[in-house]
């Protein structure tokens, strides 16, 4: 594990160990992760070349629409800026229009007075469309189990991706686009 | 009481023809580009997949459960963690070994999704039985699978202190050791739980259904 | 050795008992005396002073209520002008009454404040204090919405926070907490501006425009209804709610420890202010005192917290101004603050770091030192972003006189913070009331004139560099020694070490876990000064684990309720930029 030396910033950095080596991971288990693996017969589904090319097109094109509401939007934001800056996954093109986005990102909490709004955008959004459920408000309602809190967006909407923390990192943030980067290319969400 | 009144400055001459400030503001980001340009390094950019930033030893992400040597957990089931939480994500289901009439958790499955990472587990815990890794890479395709359970949670004994992230302070953090190791002698009791053999039928009774089950998928 | 750990042989202690003594602040003496000397002034017989309390308090009779308001607003000695809180308590099956509603008003001139107390009823209104305090418009229907209490004269008393089809008053003690109501899209309420004035021979029609919620210039949650007269606004409503998520509520159903992460969110730029003041207000109420080290510590984080706030406030009004070079180089040190922030707290944006009595851990080793990095890093910045906007000709065009307020409005709307400093008025909770031993620092209050978005931008600038002046005197004097929580087993869990090997220790720590803190029966109120004003925790204890009612004086909400009237007669431009500057955020606002 090599540290990267920055001369006036006080964020380490280093090289990310090959898969399944890092500290991080390690001998830790992640969530999920047994029920990851491929179940028989699940290999078998072959895709035609065309959708394979169509899904690494549109895993590299993700046209984002941020729906932030709260703290999770911050953290969204500093995902956009200059640190992790998600240029460099062809996902720079924040539209706030959902006409022209393909990706809506959930973040922060959504309350029943705001549930018809995020039905409404999510309506107006072309096909194909993915949902990206951030933080512990939106994929579950976290700790407000509250008269006026939504407990979960996929109350209204299908979610594709859903990223625990509150709020998540921007790391962490950034690794639920490249799963969604990841099962767009393979095929697995059509719509 | 010290005031200070900000004046606002006129505009002068040169200001106002425009074309000087914006060559002078041209000339801010010209510099930023510049110093980027020869000096690559020291980008402030993390790219992040292949570089990672590195979070401080408290870090607050996944939770682990500790084990003692012999590879039983550490946790006793005494519930304070679920008490002390305020998402009350925690579901604890205790039973009893019959060998040596020590309490453990049968059941222990903690909702990723509702977890608020406050810590607030890792701080109630009396026997140092749950910490927090600086894991933070934890997108799920599916709401089933946020729920962990003793399978996810339980590391293998001696687990390193290094990539853990919040855990009990004593006094002030500790670096070395491993994780639960805090070099007080526990009795043996069962076998070792290996990570990834199908767990003692005798410890483990808990977390054998499929994830799917102990949590019907809501919506859609 | 074996373990002390079977917590199966403990004895059931019984349900958790509570605490039945009665608060007493400190120098309640003097308050009294307080009280008495302005019941006099106001000599009338409708008012009754409460001994005992922590500030002057009076139980007034409804129907009196204004005229008691008036009073203390225009008594040429006492001049109680700021509106600063309004809200409910909830007592059912009282004698007197069942709710309580609660005034508090400041007075700039000295330096003082009074809480006054209604009794009503369900049915009983209680008169509206609007002609008095323009600033207790949305007070009063909070007080509405979230309890049912009435206010005869109210122009507009519809519910602020839940939506339409709520039904029954979320607040009530008899409310379920979980109770949830569906709102469907054919249920949204059509709010219609009133139109201030519309000129008879204006060539164009009038247009109704909806901007928001989600409006990439509101920031997510706010909603704002326009009526246009071409490109001009001739009157404007907002409407808010959209992040109401509760937080009143819940705090009533969780612990006094429990609270702290739900205090995080409600003004999530500036986190760990929020922390400090509700932490510091169960203090007060407990009597006891954070350790220097843990009050040090507090301080540094919280300035550097208030940079980060104003950081975000300013990149984010550049931002929806189209300067998005701003957004880029202000957003970078706010990167390294959250590092130093996460290093201590374990993590970056809500980092649940302080608790009662102290902080949860201390300070990594390398605290100064990265702090001393980032003290130094953080001119650079702020002064590139300076001269890319102070002396740009656009950018003074579209912010010089816009959203401009004046000094008396700002005052009886209830601003604090930036927002009241950029009207030309100096005050500060820091220096007004200092806290956590701000008042051995030097540091000066930035006003500026106008109250234009302009002058809170400039205020905002100078209050960083003000910040940064009280950091860099706190990293001179350097940390205190000590511990970073106070040694009492009914506040603070016993350091993990006891709690392994000794029987004590660890009793008390399951009895804290289990039975919480019980603070003394009684109220109190604590204020201190977040990154929007004056950001207060008024709590009612009943001796329980869970407290009777938690209170926040948000800052945002008085300052977003007069938008309306100060974007009449702009542009929409105008009117985003306006938005940016009141810095309004919504976990705070909606709560
Ligand atoms: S998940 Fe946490 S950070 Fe995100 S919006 Fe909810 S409370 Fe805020
Ligand atoms: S981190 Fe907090 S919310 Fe998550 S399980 Fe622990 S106590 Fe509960
Ligand atoms: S993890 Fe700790 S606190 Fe939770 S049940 Fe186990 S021993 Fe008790």
């Amino acid at each position: 594990m090599s540290k990267i030396e920055h001369n006036d910033s006080i964020i380490g950095r280093k090289y990310a160990d090959l898969p399944g080596q890092g500290a991080e991971k390690g001998a830790i288990t992640l969530p999920g992760e047994r029920a990851r693996e491929p179940e028989a017969g699940e290999e078998s589904i072959l895709l035609t070349t065309l959708e394979t090319a169509m899904g690494w097109v549109r895993g590299n094109s993700l046209w984002p629409m941020p729906f932030g509401t709260a703290c999770c939007a911050i953290e969204m934001m500093s995902m956009l800026a200059s640190h992790y800056d998600i240029a460099r996954f062809g996902a720079e093109v924040v539209r706030f229009s959902p006409r022209q986005a393909d990706l809506m990102i959930v973040a922060g909490t959504i309350v029943d007075k705001m549930g018809p709004v995020l039905k409404k955008i999510y309506d107006q959004m072309p096909e194909p469309k993915y949902v990206l459920a951030m933080g512990a408000c939106a994929t579950s309602g976290g700790f407000y189990r509250a008269y006026h809190v939504m407990q979960g967006i996929d109350e209204i909407v299908p979610v594709d991706i859903w990223v625990p923390g509150c709020p998540p990192t921007p790391d962490g943030l950034l690794y639920g686009i490249l799963k969604l980067k990841e099962k767009i290319e393979r095929g697995e969400i059509r719509r | 009481m010290g005031v200070i009144k900000i004046e606002r400055k006129k505009l002068t001459f040169l200001e106002r023809i425009y074309l000087w400030e914006t060559a002078k503001g041209m000339m801010v980001t010209l510099r930023h580009l510049l110093r980027n340009l020869f000096n690559y390094k020291d980008l402030p950019i993390i790219e992040y997949p292949e570089v990672k930033r590195i979070y401080s030893e408290r870090f607050r992400g996944r939770h682990i459960l500790t084990t003692r040597e012999d590879g039983t957990t550490r946790c006793v089931a005494c519930y304070m963690c679920s008490t002390a939480c305020p998402a009350e994500c925690i579901t604890i289901e205790a039973a009893e070994d019959d060998r040596t009439r020590e309490k453990f958790p049968a059941r222990y499955e903690i909702d990723l999704l509702r977890c608020v990472y406050c810590g607030y587990c890792v701080d109630a815990c009396p026997e140092d039985a749950i910490y927090m890794t600086r894991d933070y890479e934890l997108a799920i395709d599916t709401r089933a699978r946020s729920v962990v359970g003793l399978r996810d949670l339980v590391v293998p004994p001696n687990m390193p202190v290094e990539p853990m992230g919040w855990r009990p302070y004593y006094g002030e953090m500790r670096k070395e050791g491993t994780a639960g190791g805090t070099g007080r002698g526990q009795e043996i009791r069962t076998a070792a739980f290996p990570d990834d053999k199908a767990p003692n039928p005798d410890l483990y009774q808990g977390d054998v259904r499929p994830a799917s089950e102990s949590t019907p998928a809501r919506g859609a | 050795m074996s373990t002390p750990t079977r917590f199966s042989s403990m004895p059931y202690t019984g349900p958790a008992p509570t605490n039945r003594s009665p608060y007493i602040p400190k120098g309640v003496d003097a308050i009294d005396k307080r009280g008495e000397e302005i019941e006099a002034k106001i000599a009338a017989p409708y008012v009754t002073s409460v001994p005992g309390q922590d500030l002057p308090t009076f139980i007034v009779e409804r129907e009196k209520i204004v005229e008691v308001l008036r009073k203390l607003k225009e008594d040429t000695e006492l001049r109680f002008e700021l509106p600063v809180d309004l809200f409910g308590v909830d007592y059912p099956r009282r004698p007197e009454g069942r709710f309580d509603v609660v005034y508090q008003l400041y007075s700039f001139k000295n330096n003082e404040r009074v809480r006054l107390v209604v009794h009503t009823d369900e049915d009983k209104a209680v008169p509206s204090s609007l002609p008095v305090f323009q600033g207790f418009d949305w007070f009063e229907r909070e007080a509405w919405d979230m309890y049912g209490i009435k206010f005869d004269g109210h122009y507009n008393l519809r519910r602020i926070l839940t939506h339409e089809m709520f039904q029954g008053h979320a607040l009530r003690k008899d409310y379920d907490p979980a109770q949830r109501w569906l709102l469907t899209e054919k249920d949204v309420a059509k709010i219609v501006p009133v139109v201030e004035h519309h000129p008879e021979d204006s060539d164009f029609e009038q247009v109704t425009l909806n901007l928001g919620p989600s409006h990439p210039a509101t920031h997510g949650t706010l909603r704002i209804v326009v009526t246009l007269d071409g490109e001009r606004i001739i009157g404007a409503d907002t409407e808010i709610g959209y992040l109401h998520r509760c937080f009143e509520k819940m705090s009533e159903t969780h612990t006094y420890q429990q609270v702290i992460p739900f205090t995080d969110r409600l003004n999530y730029c500036s986190a760990i202010i929020n922390n400090v003041g509700y932490c510091m207000a169960v203090e007060k109420l407990l009597g006891i005192e954070a350790p220097p080290r843990a009050q040090y510590i507090r301080l540094v984080l919280s300035e550097f917290m208030r940079i980060a706030d104003h950081l975000v406030c300013i990149a984010t009004n550049v931002l929806d101004m189209g300067a998005l070079t701003n957004f880029w180089y202000l957003f970078q040190p706010r990167e390294e603050i959250y590092q130093l922030v996460e290093a201590c707290c374990g993590a970056r944006l809500l980092p649940t770091y302080t608790r009662v009595g102290g902080l949860s851990v201390d300070a990594p080793a390398n605290f100064l030192d990265m702090a001393k990095t980032l003290v130094k890093k953080l001119p650079k910045h702020i002064d590139d972003a300076e001269k890319l906007l102070l002396r740009n000709r656009i950018f003074l065009q579209r912010v010089e006189g816009v959203g401009a307020i004046t000094r008396e409005s700002a005052i009886n709307h209830g601003y604090t913070g930036p927002c009241l400093r950029a009207t030309g008025v100096a005050y500060d909770v820091r220096k007004a009331h200092p806290y956590m031993g701000y008042e051995t620092y030097d540091f000066d209050i930035p006003v500026a004139e106008g109250g234009d978005t302009l002058a809170r931008t400039l205020v905002r600038l100078e209050e960083m560099r003000q910040s940064l002046r009280i950091l860099r005197q706190a990293i001179d004097r350097g940390l205190p020694a000590g511990p970073v929580i106070v040694d009492d087993p009914y506040v603070a869990l016993p350091p993990k070490e006891k709690v392994y090997n000794e029987m004590e220790s660890l009793i008390y720590h399951f009895k804290l876990i289990m039975h919480g803190i019980q603070p003394p029966v009684g109220e109190t109120y604590f204020q201190v000064e977040g990154g929007n004003g004056e950001l207060g925790f008024h709590l009612v204890s009943d001796g329980s684990k869970n407290p009777y009612r938690v209170r926040v004086r948000p800052p945002c909400f008085a300052v977003y309720q007069a938008f309306r009237k100060m974007i009449v007669g702009q542009t929409i431009a105008d009117a985003i930029a306006t938005l940016g500057s009141l810095n309004i955020i919504a976990g705070e606002l909606d709560r």
